[in-house]
């Protein structure tokens, strides 16, 4: 297959002797053309060319790939050559920058340098080592390393750590009198209902079960009881400000419970000052360890 | 060896390009001579076991 010829034009009054002596050369001649009185064009394989050189044919044009390939290679343009060459063989066989997605400012800093700006591109081999590097070194839950193109890409979550629980066995016990309004246990022996009246100090959840046969097993208790719970509150004052007496009693108020019921019981005059007398219905958990 | 394809003359092996013109070649092949005459006629392809002649040929003759 010939991928380029060139096409040669020649003046001569004996072809014959010219097709002979290309017959000693052995030079293929392609379309063979009289163009003008004692003037012949032909073409010739570029791969022949150093033939043509040798018959001292003087080269008119030329045509086909390898023409233009050659071309690459004159001088004038061998910078572009060069350039084209590096730009497709040897530049993406390097990294040039690293990408880091993840919370952590700090360790985002640290990682874009865990890599030399121009290097070579990491085999499966030095990413499972700088992967295992950098699961070592920071606190890293997920992390995920991956090369597109010259970027080497660092997507990783912060570790988030896991809370120790301990496990339990005090009984819960009630904290004040109230009616058991919800009962949120995840273990232990629940011993009260819900609307039930319970008294201070009542054990709620106890860390004993006695099975069938009369066997207590101890098990670790842990839950939340949330009770009505009631509660008067009073102000005094010396003047009579009934908003200043109510804004007194709620700064009062404990910060963990739910108001249920809000309720003026008195607002008298005592003793030469103004007594606000509150009723309130609280929502709050009373379950409480019993100390040891 | 003389054979055609695609209204091209294939003449293979020969031993000497004897003339040419637009109307006339002359070949030695096999200790004969080929005579091929026509008009227009026009070497496509040319080395040194091997010519590819196409255009208008009216005779060949075998000498």
């Amino acid at each position: 297959m010939n991928l380029g010829y060139d096409e040669i034009i020649i003046e001569t009054t004996d072809l014959l002797s010219f097709l002979k002596q290309a017959n000693k050369y052995h030079l293929q001649i392609f379309h063979l053309k009289q163009i003008k009185v004692n003037t012949y064009c032909f073409y010739v394989p570029i791969y022949q060319r150093y033939k043509t050189i040798g018959l001292k044919l003087k080269i008119n044009k030329s045509i086909g790939i390898l023409h233009y390939l050659l071309l690459l290679f004159k001088s004038n343009q061998l910078f572009f050559t060069i350039s084209f060459i590096i730009t497709l063989t040897i530049i993406p066989n390097y990294l040039y920058q690293t990408k880091v997605k993840g919370p952590i400012p700090k360790i985002n800093k640290e990682l874009k340098t865990i890599i030399k700006p121009i290097s070579k591109k990491l085999t499966y081999k030095q990413i499972n080592n700088l992967y295992d590097k950098i699961k070592n070194n920071y606190p890293i839950d997920y992390l995920n390393l991956y090369m597109q193109g010259s970027t080497l890409h660092i997507e990783y979550t912060k570790a988030i750590k896991n809370k120790k629980t301990s496990l339990k066995y005090q009984d819960y016990v009630a904290r004040r009198d109230g009616i058991i309004a919800k009962i949120d246990v995840l273990s232990g022996n629940v011993l009260v209902k819900r609307n039930q009246y319970v008294t201070k100090g009542e054990v709620l959840i106890s860390h004993e079960i006695i099975d069938t046969s009369g066997n207590s097993k101890i098990i670790p208790t842990k839950g939340i009881i949330e009770a009505y719970t009631y509660q008067s509150i009073e102000a005094s004052s010396e003047i009579d400000d009934f908003a200043y007496l109510l804004f007194k009693i709620r700064s009062q108020l404990p910060k963990d419970v739910k108001i249920n019921k809000e309720k003026v019981i008195s607002y008298d005059i005592i003793k030469g000052k103004y007594v606000l007398k509150m009723d309130y219905v609280f929502i709050e958990n009373i379950a409480i360890r019993e100390e040891l | 060896m003389i054979s055609l394809y695609k209204n091209r003359l294939i003449i293979k092996y020969y031993q000497e390009l004897l003339s040419l013109d637009n109307h006339l070649l002359e070949f030695k092949i096999d200790n004969q001579y080929l005579v091929i005459s026509g008009n227009n006629i026009e070497i496509h392809y040319y080395s040194e076991d091997e010519i590819i002649i196409k255009g208008k040929i009216e005779n060949i003759k075998i000498i």
